[in-house]
């Protein structure tokens, strides 16, 4: 079912009215497509401003997410708080999470409207609770005894801990991290409220170019809705791979 | 090598007294059996001994010294797990050299140290080896160079052969008998199996004859 309206876009930006054509793809990063017509956003900068807010949201989301999974291990029955707590942007859309942000960092002194991590922090928010499920379940599953033996073996509780621990986290981290990128790419919800001009993602920049009139640009959209797709079925693979290897295996986790 | 004094310890989880007033004392480089069914406590005397785990009331020694409120790191005491618990992401060796690692000895003296007892429990050839492609009677065997590679001053084995089948049992039986008497190490093991306990140690011990309280105050379980 996925394939086809993902086929759908590869044709889409490889058809103009005059037939099938690779302009679309070649024009990518022009902002003036021919005398007088202009994109009005520059694709290249979405490309750019995606990765680079996708880089820092996952960044974010990894180190909140892999804190607060320890912090719920150790809190045991307690931690339930703290999973609930971070579980809420999962219940909210994340169109309230943008809003929120927005009309939370308004106000003198904290108008931190055109601060450049406020994308980056608002796709960390929706990413966190991936991050923090793919981590917890992981976690859970060391035996405490490992620890123990570890310190019957002359290790102290943070030796014990990097030796039994630790190397179990890389992979959830790892797939968390995979998780966040791909989450962070293609949000839109958040960020419709949050970028600001010049700052648009490549979703912002894909439904700035399609709701333009003419081919050529919402071709260019296309090219774009199309690279996305890429990147983050690239994501996807990577974390089934990362998944589907077996946590003991000597390597991921040293 | 060093004496262990376990004086006067209890245990209660919630509503129930696991050990109460449970007393033993094993002279250096003496090897005990202490016996009793399962649930009886056993292996929370071990826990507690190793300081996985602190008592209710009482005392632990080791030596001249009163460990009970020291840290299970530094007390010297190396304990082999029914389940083994080796580290299921590092080689055999890696297991093994864990211990001189924690003691700061250097990479050299560490894989030297962990070669040596690889070859006394027979397994030179699996060095290289993950743990989880070893064998039951393998994994223990690695499971005992690990604790004793680590020089402690107590070793504690909880149920060291329990899973094995009979031949391999007995085998083991014998060998970790041996390895323990050249080793020379203070050491007490828990099982249900008597025959096990006569092989391994110099004494037994009955868990119930632990209880040093009065009659009055006898346990409401465990």
């Amino acid at each position: 079912m996925a394939i086809v309206p993902l086929t759908a876009l590869v044709l889409r930006s490889f058809s103009t009215p005059t037939g099938w054509s690779t302009s679309a793809w070649t024009n990518l990063g022009r902002t003036e497509i021919r005398p007088g017509l202009r994109v009005g956003v520059d694709p290249i900068e979405a490309i750019s401003n995606s990765l680079t807010t996708a880089a820092w949201a996952t960044s974010f989301a990894v180190v909140v997410g892999g804190v607060a999974s320890l912090a719920i291990v150790a809190a045991q029955r307690h931690g339930r708080l703290i999973d609930g707590g971070l579980m809420l942007p999962l219940a909210t859309s994340a169109v309230t999470i943008g809003l929120g942000m927005l009309i939370t960092f308004d106000t003198a002194p904290f108008d931190w409207r055109a601060s450049w991590w406020l994308v980056p922090v608002g796709h960390a928010l929706v990413a966190v609770p991936f991050v923090v499920r793919t981590c917890v379940g992981v976690l859970r599953s060391v035996d405490p005894a490992m620890t123990a033996a570890a310190a019957t073996l002359g290790a102290s509780p943070i030796a014990a801990w990097r030796a039994t621990v630790v190397p179990y986290l890389w992979r959830p981290l790892g797939v968390g991290a995979a998780l966040a990128a791909a989450i962070s790419l293609g949000e839109f919800g958040a960020t419709s409220f949050l970028s600001r001009s010049g700052g648009e993602t490549l979703p912002i920049a894909i439904e700035q170019l399609l709701g333009r009139t003419g081919t050529t640009l919402q071709a260019q959209g296309y090219v774009l809705a199309t690279l996305l797709t890429v990147t983050t079925v690239v994501l996807v693979v990577l974390v089934e791979r990362l998944q589907g290897a077996d946590p003991t295996s000597r390597g991921l986790g040293r | 090598m060093s004496r262990l004094e376990v004086c006067d310890v209890t245990v209660i989880f919630g509503e129930t007294t696991v050990l109460h007033h449970a007393s033993i004392s094993l002279a250096s480089g003496e090897i005990v059996a202490l016996v009793g069914p399962s649930g009886s406590g056993k292996s929370t005397l071990l826990r507690v001994i190793a300081g996985i785990l602190p008592p209710d009331r009482g005392q632990v020694r080791i030596g001249d010294l009163d460990v009970t409120a020291t840290p299970t790191h530094r007390r010297g005491v190396g304990m082999v797990f029914q389940d083994n618990q080796l580290f299921p992401h590092m080689t055999t060796i890696e297991n093994v050299m864990f211990g001189p690692k924690m003691s700061g000895r250097s990479k050299a003296e560490r894989s030297e140290q962990a070669t040596r007892w690889l070859h006394r429990v027979g397994l030179d050839a699996f060095a290289d080896r993950s743990v989880t492609d070893l064998s039951g009677g393998e994994a223990k065997r690695v499971a005992l160079a690990r604790t004793l590679a680590a020089e402690p001053a107590v070793v504690l084995l909880d149920e060291p052969l329990t899973g094995l089948d009979r031949e391999l049992h007995d085998r083991l039986a014998v060998d970790l008998a041996g390895l323990l008497r050249s080793a020379n190490v203070t050491t007490l093991l828990v099982t249900h199996d008597a025959d096990e306990a006569a092989t391994i140690a110099d004494r037994t011990v009955a868990l119930a004859d632990l209880d040093s309280a009065p009659e009055d105050t006898a346990p409401t379980a465990g």
